[in-house]
């Protein structure tokens, strides 16, 4: 009780840059594992869920020849970077930076999602995943914008 | 009773502080300076997403409009290799190879131009092997029309040339790429008698075998394209030749 009261609180006491760079990194290992099956020439794993490799074999899963992951991995690792900066330096740029690039990213999601369920007609289990960190990573990145003051010391007072 | 001196004071008072509020910075200026405007920042995401969606489009551009000239190939299989129907390779090879494929699907053809060339050289080619072609169509109206017009070329004996001329004037889905009148140019651009392909493309027995090939595909389990089923063991998407070869090479060593 007291442990798991002990963990709430620090939880609560983390600093948002962290809670960013933690759903980046959860980005990066979904875009990197994608990205690394369309390379190869495999297909992701889906297990008893319907529809990744559909969306894999789909002639919308790749931009210009570049499988679409790809581009997944370059976004996390940039927003990566900009939340571990943000967090060690708490200049208000690199938080706007990273608010609008997951920002630009979900944009792109909400079209890779109309395409998965009425032209490809599934939904990738592991891209709903990362539409997901990247809708968390927005929320979060606007929620903290909100309340920059409290983290920017460029702002306060 | 007010002074001269008092008088100039309070005058030079007001000059003082008409200068003081000159050179004080302005509230709502000190607010925004240096600020970035959640709105601004939003507006430039939202035209950056919009800008990346473009492209997309643009880049993944239709290879084959309806209005593309069209493409003539013939399967690339050896010359003296035995083909029946929707068969390919020698009749009493070992192993028999189930190939399920809608002619819409961007991947059949990614198979049919990456692995089955490979695989007619070798394993077709040398009897280890025999493909059986299974017709399915679950992504429109011109995939249904595509799979009659390969079956009537199949009563002509060039199914094979029919299905890799189809897949090499595939376009965006059920977009005109394989409407009625492209398929007919096929076949009249492959030499086939365009009477008996037309009567044969719009029969009962074409539709009944495209019923009889989705029947198929339903009863071993195959939901996607392209599948191919060895020795009862599915592989789904374009797999790798080696793995394929691998597994031919397993189920005849099996037998």
């Amino acid at each position: 009780m007291t442990g798991s009261a002990g963990t709430l609180a620090r939880l609560r006491g983390l600093h948002p840059g962290i809670v960013l760079a933690i759903l980046d990194i959860v980005g990066l290992a979904i875009a990197a594992y994608l990205s690394s099956v369309a390379l190869t020439g495999t297909l992701p794993y889906c297990g008893p869920l319907k529809g990744c490799e559909e969306v894999a074999l789909s002639e919308y899963s790749r931009i210009g020849g570049i499988p679409v992951a790809v581009f997944g991995v370059f976004l996390s690792l940039t927003l990566f970077v900009l939340a571990v900066a943000w967090w060690r330096t708490s200049r208000p740029a690199l938080l706007a930076a990273h608010y609008g690039l997951s920002l630009l990213g979900v944009i792109f999601e909400v079209y890779f999602t109309y395409l998965e369920l009425f032209v490809i007609g599934y939904i990738c289990v592991w891209c709903a995943a990362y539409g997901i960190s990247l809708v968390a990573r927005f929320g979060v990145a606007l929620w903290v914008w909100l309340r920059r003051d409290r983290y920017s010391p460029e702002y306060a007072g | 009773m007010t002074t001269p001196n008092a008088a100039k004071t309070r005058r030079e008072r007001r000059l003082e502080e008409r200068l003081a509020r000159r050179e004080a910075p302005h509230p709502r200026r000190t607010e925004t300076k240096g600020r970035i405007s959640l709105g601004w920042l939003t507006l430039v995401a939202v035209v950056g997403g919009l800008v990346l969606i473009a492209a997309a489009v643009v880049l993944n551009g239709d290879r084959n409009p309806p209005t593309a000239p069209l493409t003539v190939a013939v399967a690339t299989v050896p010359a003296d290799l035995e083909s029946d129907g929707y068969a390919l390779g020698r009749a009493d090879a070992p192993v028999t190879i189930d190939l399920y494929e809608d002619f819409q699907c961007p991947a059949c053809r990614t198979w049919g131009e990456g692995v089955f060339p490979r695989l007619a050289a070798n394993e077709l080619a040398n009897g280890t092997a025999r493909l059986v072609f299974h017709p399915m169509a679950f992504l429109g109206p011109e995939s249904t029309t595509a799979a009659n017009a390969a079956w009537a070329a199949g009563q002509q004996g060039r199914f094979w040339d029919m299905w890799a001329t189809i897949y090499a004037n595939q376009g965006r889905e059920n977009s005109g790429a394989l409407g009625n009148e492209r398929l007919v140019a096929m076949a009249e651009r492959l030499g086939l008698d365009l009477v008996k392909f037309g009567a044969d493309m719009d029969s009962a027995a074409a539709d009944a075998d495209l019923s009889a090939g989705i029947g198929e595909a339903s009863a071993a389990g195959v939901s996607s394209t392209p599948t191919l089923v060895i020795a009862g063991q599915a592989y789904v998407g374009v797999q790798p030749y080696p793995d394929i070869a691998a597994a031919i090479a397993a189920a005849g060593a099996a037998r």
